[in-house]
């Protein structure tokens, strides 16, 4: 929801409880005092009539109506009247039309007679007064409202906008592409201090990223090329003639362990390359046929174990992603299923538009015919592999919002990459 | 009395100049290849010695530079069949080297030598005009098949075919001959072939050959034995057509394709 919005969603409804309660609160205050000097004016009347009753002789009363009743009474009726004031219909003939009139009734005594007096004031005042304030309020409340909208979607917009831009530019930053953040320039102080702060984050972000590729980079060069030497210088040695068959095992020994860290070292590289996100291109590719490709070139290595392979591949299943990660996942849980597998086992390879799912059989421990001295140092060795194997899946599935996950069946192995993860998970 | 103490040569004389007509007309074109020259850039000081050493053991004039002005400079100074380009060069990157050799001469076939495996490295570099792409750290044999196969493919006249103690090897079409006779190869096994002929008389190891082959990784400790397979295959269609199997298995490690 924008901001705009969010602001209107509670500013609106708060104006208008505040200027309701407000309207209501002098609704009724004015009231009370509209019906206080009504009381008065009805007091001043009563005053009025009084002096009259007590001035002149009951012959002579005058005809104060409309807003004086007088009735001679009784004593003894006098004394069962009390003084009361309240709102009455009183109907005009004339107009045929009823008024509402506020009376206060109540009885005098004069030396020689007894006197009920009901005195009368007509509300139509009262209640025009009330109706303008309550239609006063109502329109002033809707113009509040209309202006605080206006200023909001409008003139506020513009005071918001360094923000917006700040926003924009913010999303727009991309470490690898080493542009740095622009500063948006602003009169407002917190805007500013915010720009500040942007700005000195995104510069650090910017120097960490740099040095990281950077270093990524030299340890690669660095790592390698020394490999490189002690490689090459043993591919030389090795051509000597002179050397016995127990020399050139060990040193064919130490090459294989140069080439397990060069094989280390560059899967490390990845991990972190892919963490940097530098595989941003990506196509669409045909994996299906990249799942084929890759069977073909390992049906070597399948039949040395003579693994039976049974596949199920749905044709032209196809996914956005790039080629060099698309290679290193499938050939990373290719090798891990091969790797892993007993002889004579079986990998089951299932591919469908929303996951791929491998089964393989696994080793036994307990079955192994012949035991060999270097066997805790191969099964160290192929743990090692599978770790850094699971980690490259698990980062290429991580940054493609695959669901990528493992299970231990009793002597089967199940790996699952799952395309979409909105759907629920299936295990078959 | 000097000159009547000398023995008369005249008659060893008239048959060594016809001994070498012979060989200048019949023998030396077909069995002296000509000398590969080899510029060698890298920046490594060991690994460049270990390499040149190397090469010049397989017979190559190698000219090597460790930085990227002395590669300029080689440049321009000579002509060269192949290079071999470190791309991380101290004073300059390994691809410009490339638009230099190919503007001296387009047949000077190009490797690029890097310790990156990222693939658009490998295309930028291909892009620009190298033939091949070598990641460290490599085998030396792999290095040398490269090679070969860069300069089979630069100067087909020379590498249309290769001939090797009778066997005949004809790369562009994956065709072998012995005794006139085609030797029914398949493509695994001719490329076989061509590797260990490649690095003849050098030890090639199983996991290199599997490499090669299949470009797989493979730990030590798995079984390599359908390699074996491969090889005895090849030996037996080798002897099959009268062809003499210099395939020599070395110690269980590996083979070496003998022929001293």
């Amino acid at each position: 929801m924008k901001l705009v919005l969010a602001k209107l969603k509670y500013n609106l409804p708060a104006i208008i409880i505040v200027v309701g309660i407000g309207g209501i609160f002098l609704y009724y205050s004015i009231e009370r005092i509209l019906q206080h000097n009504e009381n008065e004016v009805l007091k001043l009347y009563k005053e009025s009539v009084i002096n009259m009753l007590n001035a002149h002789p009951p012959d002579e009363v005058m005809d104060e109506s409309p807003f004086a009743f007088i009735y001679q009474i009784s004593k003894q009726e006098a004394h069962t009247i009390r003084e009361t004031i309240k709102d009455t219909l009183i109907y005009d003939t004339a107009l045929k039309e009823s008024f509402l009139f506020r009376q206060l009734h109540f009885s005098h005594c004069t030396s020689s007679q007894c006197y009920s007096v009901i005195v009368r004031k007509s509300l139509v005042d009262h209640n025009q007064v009330l109706t303008a304030i309550f239609t006063d309020v109502f329109i002033i409340c809707l113009v509040v409202v209309a202006v605080i909208t206006l200023l909001n979607l409008y003139i506020f917009k513009r005071i918001w906008s360094p923000f917006h831009k700040m926003i924009r530019t913010v999303s727009e930053f991309q470490l690898d592409k080493d542009k740095a953040y622009e500063s948006i320039p602003s009169s407002i102080l917190e805007f500013r201090e915010l720009d500040k702060t942007i700005t000195v984050i995104t510069q650090k972000l910017q120097a960490e990223y740099n040095e990281l590729k950077f270093f990524t980079a030299y340890l690669t060069h660095e790592l390698q090329t020394p490999l490189a030497v002690m490689k090459a210088e043993i591919d030389l040695m090795l051509q000597e003639e002179k050397l016995s068959p127990e020399q050139i095992k060990r040193m064919l020994n130490i090459r294989h362990q140069i080439e397990i860290i060069s094989r280390f070292e560059q899967a490390a590289i990845l991990l972190k390359r892919i963490d940097l996100g530098k595989f941003k291109d990506e196509q669409t590719l045909n994996f299906s046929n990249l799942l084929l490709d890759k069977l073909d070139e390992t049906e070597e290595l399948i039949h040395l174990k003579s693994i039976q392979l049974k596949k199920e591949i749905t044709p032209g299943v196809t996914l956005s992603i790039h080629p060099e990660l698309a290679d290193a996942l499938l050939n990373n849980i290719l090798s891990n299923s091969i790797r892993h597998n007993i002889m004579g086992g079986e990998i089951q390879i299932k591919l469908t538009s929303r996951y791929l799912q491998l089964i393989n059989s696994t080793e036994k421990s307990s079955t192994r015919s012949n035991p060999d001295h270097n066997q805790h140092e191969n099964e160290s060795l192929t743990q090692r592999g599978l770790g850094v194997g699971l980690s490259i899946i698990a980062a290429i599935c991580k940054k493609y919002k695959f669901h990528f996950h493992t299970e231990k069946k009793q002597d089967q192995y199940v790996s699952i990459i799952q395309f979409d993860q909105s759907l629920p998970l299936h295990i078959g | 009395m000097l000159r009547r103490s000398l023995p008369d040569f005249s008659k060893y004389l008239t048959m060594c100049d016809l001994y070498l007509l012979c060989f200048a007309l019949y023998i030396w074109p077909n069995k002296i290849i000509p000398m590969v020259h080899l510029l060698l850039v890298e920046d490594e000081i060991s690994l460049l010695q270990v390499m040149q050493q190397y090469l010049e053991n397989e017979k190559y004039q190698v000219t090597a530079a460790d930085t990227f002005k002395g590669a300029r400079k080689e440049i321009a100074k000579n002509h060269f069949d192949v290079a071999l380009i470190d791309i991380n060069l101290p004073d300059g990157n390994g691809n410009s080297l490339i638009n230099d050799l190919k503007t001296q001469d387009d047949k000077t076939g190009i490797i690029i030598v890097s310790s990156d495996n990222l693939t658009d490295d490998k295309i930028r570099s291909l892009d620009l005009g190298a033939d091949d792409y070598l990641t460290k750290p490599f085998d030396l044999q792999e290095l040398n098949a490269r090679i070969r196969s860069v300069i089979r493919r630069k100067q087909p006249e020379v590498g249309h075919k290769i001939e090797a103690d009778g066997i005949t090897l004809f790369p562009n079409n994956y065709k072998a001959v012995a005794n006139d006779k085609e030797i029914g190869l398949t493509k695994k096994e001719f490329e076989l072939l061509l590797y260990l002929i490649s690095n003849k008389n050098r030890l090639v190891t199983k996991e290199m050959l599997v490499l090669h082959l299949w470009n797989i990784n493979i730990d030590s400790y798995d079984n390599v034995d359908f390699i074996y397979t491969h090889v005895k295959n090849l030996r037996k269609k080798l002897i099959a057509a009268g062809a003499k199997d210099h395939i020599k298995n070395m110690h269980g490690i590996g083979y070496s394709y003998v022929t001293e």
